[in-house]
């Protein structure tokens, strides 16, 4: 058979309309002698060429569009009418003449509006029916729909807008009878969603409760502990819709099963291709779910000893729950370093140890716990130890070091609340180093922290030992309430408020000092290279305040009989303030410079407190407040 | 359309499809054809129904021996399918053509007598 498609140029739909016919020829066609069929086609194709060419010639166009063939096709008549014709007896043409009634033809509309389709149709047809208006596949139009992001919403608003085929050729747009079919087609379909999308809730909620169960009873693994590892929340948000898909797809695969064999589903879709939506779908959301496994990564077992962060953004959560065991939980020390673009969450959340009748054993077997995380621009850590577990015998770890490397500005907030034993949570030892901020507060158990290069603020402290030393940092203390506070810098200024103490030690080697409102039984305050400056300084035994280069500037609020005080400076200005009740006995000598002392002609006794001022170059001025 | 415009139409189809044999064979017998041609002939009788039906038709005429086709060169075109009828159908269109008198007048008494 000659193939027109290679003597004249078609527009697809044209040729999409002829391929049809011939398809439908052959279809209807099937149970007839084959030489019969191919001499009938032979046929059709030479008639159709001769009526194509006439039009070709009477419209003067360069290419055969669908019109000319369907005008063609239409005056051809109905495939299984023409089909028919070969050898049936006239009384059976009769009856089956009247069973076809219209002709229904199997191709595109001459006429092309905008309707659902009937044929190429998944849920409404709106896919389908855009795909034949424009011209292009439905597979096309349906991932356009489904990745564009238009949504269900904007899908079942077309729906109900645009008419059905049916519709369509009735001419029967009426906006009144529209609505109202489309309103029980929406109300319908409301309904429907009403009974189906809490099925597909349920098995995603079902899947992510065992999911949960599984990684998350410490029973079943039998482990001292747990440890979780979490995604970011927009990582689980994908695992989450990965989930829904693919448990949705599922649903979707069992309704068209039940449809399909056992006549209705709770939905009803009639395509063949569902089959390959859902087999695709599952895939993708499978994978989805899959990748969200891998970055929830479960450690169990005995011990941690290294734990490094494999993938962005994740974030550790450990929780230390260990019951009843008495086994240590870190023999070793752990080690936790941040992926390396940063944005890791890290939280520690120590929330009990063990308890109960082997509180002895645990005793024994507890060792410190030595935790060294380095961390990266960008990550977060908090630690938080608690303890609490309310009417129970429990103490916490007997030691922890914390080694925390922090390149990047962290803020890092240490706390343990409720330590009455307090032998058996003495420490919290921290070793910072990197350019960052250090914010320590409410702290009661006795600090000690180690910087470089880091900026330190402490405030509302309220602790045992209160140490910190190091390298290149400012230290902000405020409201500290210590037994020792102790603090050292290299190269940074010091400024204490409201600090409460038994023995203070402050020391700067380039950096000021400036104190205010300071109670200590003694005090020691110097700098090498820096200013010194006490305000409203109450020490009740002894304090030796000193600046090699700079100036030291004192003010005593209150002097303690008996105590003493040993106020000096190489090369720097002295100037004291001393309270007129106080009456020491004050010793001033400036090698090179002028001595103004007020407290020269005052008469003192042996219980006097014992001032001495001296400086090599520079003024000494003291003065009665 | 409604049922009963279409059951009209429907009477019409077979009233004419019943004599469209005959036709067929009467435009062959006068000179040879080819599908497109009768299809326009036929149309000219107002006896055009589906046009796809007449190739069948002819299909299954030329199965029963009553016409026979050669591939004739076009000038414009590919070769075409030229029908022509056979004795057999000459002497079957003869009787048909017989019968068809008869009906034709017989139907005229009926209808004139009324």
């Amino acid at each position: 058979m000659r193939n027109l498609m290679d003597y004249y140029t078609f527009t697809n739909e044209a040729r999409k309309a002829l391929e049809n016919f011939y398809e439908s020829i052959k279809r209807e066609g099937k149970n007839y002698p084959a030489e019969d069929i191919a001499e009938l086609l032979e046929s059709l194709n030479e008639h159709i060429e001769i009526a194509i060419k006439e039009k070709l010639k009477y419209s003067g166009a360069q290419r055969v569009d669908a019109q000319m063939v369907l005008e063609t096709l239409y005056s051809l008549g109905d495939p299984a009418e023409i089909v028919s014709e070969l050898g049936v007896s006239s009384e059976e043409r009769a009856e089956k003449i009247t069973e076809k009634i219209t002709i229904k033809y199997k191709y595109i509309p001459i006429q092309k509006t905008l309707c659902r389709s009937s044929r190429d149709r998944w849920f409404f047809g709106v896919c389908g029916g855009f795909a034949e208006y424009f011209g292009v596949s439905s597979l096309l139009m349906r991932l356009l729909f489904i990745f564009s992001g238009v949504g269900i919403l904007f899908y079942i608003l077309l729906a109900l807008l645009i008419p059905d085929e049916a519709q369509a050729k009735a001419g029967g747009r009426s906006a009144g009878v529209d609505l109202i079919v489309s309103s029980v087609r929406g109300l319908f379909l409301l309904f429907m969603c009403i009974i189906y999308i809490p099925v597909l809730f349920g098995f995603a909620v079902a899947s992510l409760v065992s999911f949960n169960t599984l990684i998350g009873v410490n029973a079943f693994f039998k482990a001292p502990f747990t440890t979780y590892i979490f995604g970011t929340t927009s990582s689980f948000l994908l695992g989450f819709f990965g989930l829904i898909l693919s448990v949705s797809v599922l649903a979707l695969l069992i309704n068209f099963i039940m449809q399909a064999h056992f006549g209705g589903g709770f939905l009803k879709i009639g395509s063949r291709n569902v089959y390959a939506f859902a087999i695709v779908a599952s895939i993708i959301g499978i994978s989805m779910v899959f990748g969200q496994f891998n970055r929830y990564t479960r450690y169990s077992g005995e011990s941690i000893e290294h734990f490094e962060f494999k993938s962005p953004s994740q974030s550790l959560n450990m929780v230390f729950n260990e019951k009843d065991t008495g086994a240590p939980i870190f023999d070793k020390s752990i080690e936790i370093a941040g992926a390396e673009d940063g944005g890791d969450t890290i939280q520690v959340d120590v929330l009990k140890t063990a308890y109960g009748p082997n509180e002895d054993a645990a005793r024994e077997h507890a060792k410190d716990m030595d935790v060294k995380i380095e961390m990266l621009p960008g990550d977060k850590m908090s630690f938080l130890v608690s303890s609490k577990d309310a009417g129970r015998s429990y103490y916490t770890f007997p030691k922890m070091k914390m080694k925390i490397r922090v390149p990047s500005r962290i803020a890092c907030r240490v706390e343990a609340d409720n330590i009455e034993k307090d032998w058996h949570s003495q420490l919290h030892w921290m070793n910072i180093r990197g350019e960052n901020d250090l914010t320590v507060s409410k702290r009661n158990a006795t600090t000690e922290i180690e910087v470089k290069n880091t900026n330190v603020s402490v405030e509302d402290i309220d602790s045992g030992k209160f140490s910190l030393t190091g390298a290149s940092g400012n230290l902000a203390a405020n409201n500290v309430k210590s037994s020792e506070f102790a603090v050292e810098v290299t190269n940074g200024n010091i400024n204490a408020e409201k600090i409460e103490s038994n023995n203070c030690t402050i020391k700067s080697t380039t950096g000021n000092i400036k104190t205010s409102v300071i109670k200590s039984d003694v005090i020691k305050c110097e700098s090498n290279v820096g200013n010194v400056s006490l305000y409203k300084a109450s020490i009740n035994r002894e304090s030796v305040i000193n600046s090699n280069i700079g100036n030291v500037k004192v003010n005593f609020e209150a002097l303690k009989n008996k105590s003493t005080h040993r106020i000096s400076s190489d090369v720097g200005n002295v100037t004291l303030t001393i309270p007129e009740s106080a009456s020491p006995k004050v010793v001033a000598k400036s090698s090179i410079g002028n001595t103004s002392n007020a407290f020269d002609d005052e008469k003192f006794t042996d219980e006097s407190p014992v001032v001495t001022v001296s400086t090599n170059v520079g003024n000494i001025k003291i003065k009665k407040d | 359309m409604s049922d009963n415009e279409s059951l009209v139409k429907n009477k019409i189809k077979e009233l004419r499809k019943g004599v469209l044999e005959l036709a067929v064979l009467k435009i062959i017998s006068d000179s040879e054809r080819y599908g497109y041609d009768i299809i326009e002939v036929l149309k000219d009788g107002s006896l055009a129904t589906s046009e796809g039906t007449i190739y069948p038709l002819l299909t299954r005429l030329k199965n029963e021996g009553l016409i026979v086709y050669k591939w004739e060169e076009s000038d414009k075109g590919p070769p075409r399918k030229y029908y022509t009828i056979s004795d057999k159908g000459r002497d079957l269109m003869d009787e048909l053509l017989e019968e068809w008198r008869k009906i034709d007048s017989g139907l005229r008494k009926i209808i004139g007598g009324r």
